[in-house]
């Protein structure tokens, strides 16, 4: 790490980092501790929790439910990262060329789902989705489409995409104004040049638009991945993990376990299980998307 | 932290006042106690609709207003944010001294082995509950120390009695040409094939959320068992053993299954929540409903629905219809001294009080406890119809079970396994024999 | 020259389509809107019809029977002081993080890393306890403290990014100047980081907001409960009448959506403030 001019003796630095640091230990730090105890006994929220080992970890492995959330979460991801990040791309460069006050009203509106509890919206498309009075359906129907007015959340194979549109559509404007504010840092002089020198389009975008764009890629790959894997409140109001979990996470799962099972031991693997997977996946992006000049922190 | 603050010193001044006092007469009765100091009560329930809330404030109110020296500190829950925060909150010594919690091993089961609730049967014989509430029902609220269910120490009473029966709409009946009485399981079969033939939809039914294929199973199911023969099933449901794989069982997850298969629900059911589909009902786009008391509000809203038992096929005598009572009022081990027993012995006492049954009833639910002979009471007619049923219930020993009771997590089980049931993805047999695979594993971790 | 018309072409084309996605967006919360001001009847004769005259009454049985006015307040009260202390300790932790060396570095930015992706409802049973220990359940300090350490990491990480990125000259003509570096990061660097501080707080602001196993779990008193727990308990309690429901919901969106476009214009602001240097 490279020294700084503002740096001192450790002494002096520590008043800087030590606040932070004990808040964070006492509410956060210890809890998973604990939580990561947890995950070695058998307990069901009353009684002293009994130490066993690995039991917990072992049981997961065969854990049918666990494995079929892990493929959910898997193609969740999809929704959550991968369409939101080439949309949100692709809305951003769009929403570059527009003027001033254009701009800012699509940019304030994208990202209006955004700032909204996403529990409250699980309601709401709940019901936009629902096959009875819903509009989706109503629509549907109404253009002669009834074929394909499907009973959506409650399908094996449209519930899972049914609730990831709506991540993807939480997403899409958030992962747009990062991306706007990262091709408004960028100088346009390049792009200047780059058109002076006669490159295309699709050139500009892939030899230079893309890779300057890196460290906003990043953080919006780290934030959907995180929200990915945590994801809870969209599920739990609009499926509850069924029909018959076919849209079940290792969130949902680890609430089933220990808020209705009083397992709290086993759901505590299933959270440090997730959070480990969290971490890896994080790791892997760390790794492989840097910025071009290859600088990290 | 305020509270717990004033919980504490309203302790310390009770149990000087009693020292003081220092009488047994005085120690046995709460209002002489209280007296000395105020008292506070905190309780959790969970009547959280709008027509449970303003009963339970009149109640509460009532309460007060005969012990004027009682604070009583209502915490209103919904019912599964109760079943969330009240073991935590009572093992954390956080808690309400009285409260609602939900009958079977998960909650109420869990509680009385871990000792945070406390055995109501001083008070039962005290106030005489056993007048009020029949014995069948009282051994819901039972468990011996060891985990045994339906015997053994009562830990709970309920205000509220629950069917599950068989809404109807006449109007959609007559239009398909029913005719009415339903007398038996046939003629309900046949009047199902005739509302389908009529373009209709026969059954209201959403399996999105809440648990109506649950109740039309079980209650197609136990309708098909006489009253005389109940042992078995108590047996299954009390933990006792037994089995799920019996022919009744099978054969209504088939007639579920073929239902499914032949459109006699909603279309897109599967993407409806119950409660969606309750809606539907009462707007009139179904013909039948198979489920509980709970929704007689929301009924009264449409005149032409009327509430029965499910008929039972020829020759079972009392069927049993599936029901029981609501989550029960209970006293947890925060209930430190003698005297915060008694008071909430008390406050419990008039929560099942005739007095409080007429309140319930006047404002359209049914009550557990019976209602007096003399109550003049402007009962709606689904009201009227539910109270016959429940007082002949009562008098058949015919009140059946909820089947998720029988295990921890049956009621998980069955709702992750009935979605493929009913789209056919798995066998009626297949089905049950998952339901039998959750109760032998309950049982063999006992 | 002839290359301009189908470019202004494909250019209002471009700009249709953004605008037909950006009322996708928003039809949802009109329809919400919408079925707030319906009646039950309305309800079935289809999601798009306009109910006979708004059904206000609605918002009235939302607020009268709901204690708004309370949850609101609540809101507020938590909200506020999570916001501005999760700021200040991400100034601190996050200066310290880019410029500073102390023990251990890169352990604790992976620790801090850990916090920022292990769900809440991983730790939310200890942290229970916890709180029972420390005699803070059913208080405001339950949910302000454990939701300023869960932002910290998020805040710390933000900003130290932030930092990175500032010339460095400045803070050396600062240095130069006899400045402390608490003066530094007080007048030199936080000015320069307004546009990130004010993202931010918005984003910690929503965060906080939406917040709901936190006070579901370390409060139990109503007299706590805060903005989204009184949409979960509308839920519980008006299931089967869904235009009070999505009244509710209005209920619940609507500070966001005035303090959101409030502080819209300082977040874009500062973001054109930032484009521009």
């Amino acid at each position: 790490m490279k020294q700084s001019v503002l740096d001192a003796p450790v002494r002096k630095n520590l008043i800087f980092v030590l606040p932070g640091l004990l808040l964070y230990s006492a509410f956060v730090l210890g809890p998973i501790l604990a939580a990561i105890y947890l995950s070695f006994t058998e307990w069901n929220g009353i009684a002293r929790p009994d130490f066993i080992g690995f039991s917990n970890y072992l049981s997961l492995l065969t854990d049918s439910n666990f494995v079929t959330a892990l493929k959910n979460n898997a193609l969740l991801m999809v929704f959550y990262c991968l369409l939101p990040l080439f949309i949100g791309m692709a809305f951003a460069s769009i929403v570059r060329s527009l003027k001033g006050r254009e701009q800012m009203a699509i940019r304030t509106l994208l990202f209006m789902p955004y700032i909204m509890p996403s529990a409250v919206l699980g309601i709401v498309w709940h019901w936009l989705y629902n096959p009875a009075f819903g509009p989706i359906n109503q629509i549907l129907k109404s253009v002669g489409l009834g074929a394909i007015a499907l009973p959506w959340l409650g399908d094996f194979n449209f519930a899972l995409p049914s609730v990831g549109m709506v991540a993807t559509w939480y997403y899409c404007g958030f992962c747009m104004v990062i991306f706007l504010t990262g091709l408004q840092r960028l100088d346009p002089s390049i792009f200047e040049a780059a058109r002076a020198d006669g490159a295309g389009a699709a050139y500009t975008f892939r030899r230079i638009t893309l890779p300057l764009l890196l460290p906003e890629i990043r953080i919006v790959l780290l934030l959907t991945i995180i929200a990915s894997i945590k994801s809870f409140d969209l599920i739990f109001t609009m499926t509850r993990g069924g029909p018959a979990n076919s849209t079940l996470v290792p969130n949902i799962y680890m609430y089933q376990l220990g808020f209705q099972l009083n397992r709290y031991g086993y759901a505590a693997a299933v959270a440090i299980v997730g959070a480990i997977l969290i971490f890896t996946v994080n790791y892997i992006v760390h790794r492989f998307v840097r910025p071009a000049d290859g600088g990290s922190r | 932290m305020l509270q717990t603050v004033r919980m504490h010193l309203s302790a310390a001044t009770r149990r000087r006042a009693l020292a003081a006092t220092a009488t047994a007469a005085m120690a046995l009765s709460i209002s002489c106690a209280g007296s000395a100091s105020a008292a506070d009560l905190p309780v959790w329930d969970d009547y959280s609709y709008e027509g449970q809330v303003a009963v339970i404030e009149t109640l509460v109110k009532n309460f007060e207003a005969a012990h004027p020296d009682v604070d009583v500190q209502r915490t209103q829950r919904t019912f599964d944010d109760l079943a969330l925060t009240l073991k935590l909150a009572v093992s954390a010594g956080d808690g309400p001294v009285v409260t609602k919690v939900n009958q079977g091993a998960k909650d109420m089961g869990a509680m009385a082995k871990e000792g945070l609730l406390l055995p109501l049967d001083p008070y039962i014989q005290k106030y005489g509950w056993t007048e009020r509430q029949s014995d069948s029902i009282l051994a819901r609220d039972r468990w011996t120390k060891d985990g045994k269910f339906g015997t053994g120490e009562t830990y709970g009473i309920s205000s509220l009695g629950e069917i599950v029966g068989l809404y109807y709409n006449e109007k959609v009946l007559k239009d398909a040409g029913v005719s009415l009485p339903l007398k038996t399981f046939e003629d309900f079969l046949e009047a199902c094939d005739k509302v389908k033939a009529a373009g209709a939809t026969p059954i209201a039914m959403g399996t999105a959320k809440q648990h109506l294929a649950l109740h039309l199973l079980a209650g197609i199911s136990q309708a098909h068992i006489d009253a005389s023969k109940r042992s078995e099933l108590d047996d299954l449901i009390y933990g006792r053993g037994g089995s799920w794989q019996t022919p009744g069982n099978v054969e209504s997850a088939a007639l579920l299954q073929k239902w499914a298969e032949e459109g006699y629900y909603f279309d897109g059911f599967q993407g409806i929540s119950g409660d969606d589909a309750v809606q539907l009902f009462i707007a009139g786009q179904a013909a039948f409903l198979t489920s509980g008391t709970w929704y007689f509000g929301d009924m009264k809203a449409n005149p032409d629905i009327h509430f029965m038992a499910i008929p039972a096929p020829k020759g079972v005598e009392h069927p049993l219809s599936v029901g029981g009572v609501d989550p029960a009022w209970a006293i947890t081990a925060l209930a430190k001294d003698q005297a915060t027993k008694d008071l909430a012995g008390s406050y419990i006492d008039y929560m099942v009080s005739p007095e409080a049954a007429v309140e319930w009833a006047k404002a359209g639910y049914l009550p557990s406890t019976k209602l007096p002979d003399d109550a003049n009471i402007d009962m709606t007619p689904l009201l009227k119809e539910g109270v016959a049923i429940w007082k002949s219930l009562n008098a058949n020993d015919a009140i059946g079970h909820y089947p998720d009771w029988s295990s921890p997590t049956m009621l998980k089980t069955i709702d992750d396994n009935m979605p493929l049931l009913l789209s056919g993805r798995d066998t009626p047999e297949a089905f049950i024999g998952k339901l039998q695979a959750d109760y032998a594993a309950y049982l063999a971790s006992k | 020259m002839a290359a301009i018309a189908p470019d202004a072409i494909k250019r209002q084309s471009f700009r249709l389509v953004m605008w037909l996605f950006t009322l996708l967006t928003i039809v949802p919360f009109a329809l919400l809107l919408l079925t707030s001001l319906k009646s039950k009847q309305d309800l079935f004769r289809g999601a798009f019809a306009l109910p006979a005259y708004p059904h206000f009454e609605n918002y009235v049985s939302a607020w009268v029977d709901g204690h708004f006015g309370t949850y609101f307040w609540n809101s507020i009260i938590v909200v506020v002081p999570v916001v501005t202390c999760s700021i200040v300790l991400g100034l601190l932790t996050g200066f310290a993080f880019a410029f500073l060396s102390f023990p251990f570095k890169r352990s604790i930015f992976v620790i801090l890393t850990i916090g920022m992706m292990v769900p809440t409802e991983a730790f939310i049973i200890p942290l229970y306890y916890e709180m029972r220990y420390l005699g803070l359940l059913n208080s405001y300090a339950a949910m302000i403290l454990p939701q300023i350490a869960m932002s910290l990491p998020f805040a710390t990480l933000f900003m130290a990014a932030t930092m990175q990125q500032l010339p460095k000259d400045v803070m050396e003509a600062a240095l130069l100047d006899g400045a402390s570096r608490g003066l530094i990061l007080r007048r030199v660097i936080v000015p320069l980081l307004k546009p990130a501080i004010s993202s931010l707080g918005l984003f910690l602001f929503i965060w906080t907001w939406n917040e709901f196993l936190i006070p579901l779990i370390l409060v139990n008193d109503d007299a706590f409960r805060t903005m989204p727990l009184g949409m979960l308990f509308f839920q519980g309690r008006y299931t089967v009448n869904t235009p009070v429901l999505t009244a509710g919901a209005v209920l619940v969106i609507a500070p966001i959506i005035v303090v959101y476009l409030i502080f819209q214009r300082k977040f874009i602001e500062g973001l054109t403030a930032g484009a521009s240097k």
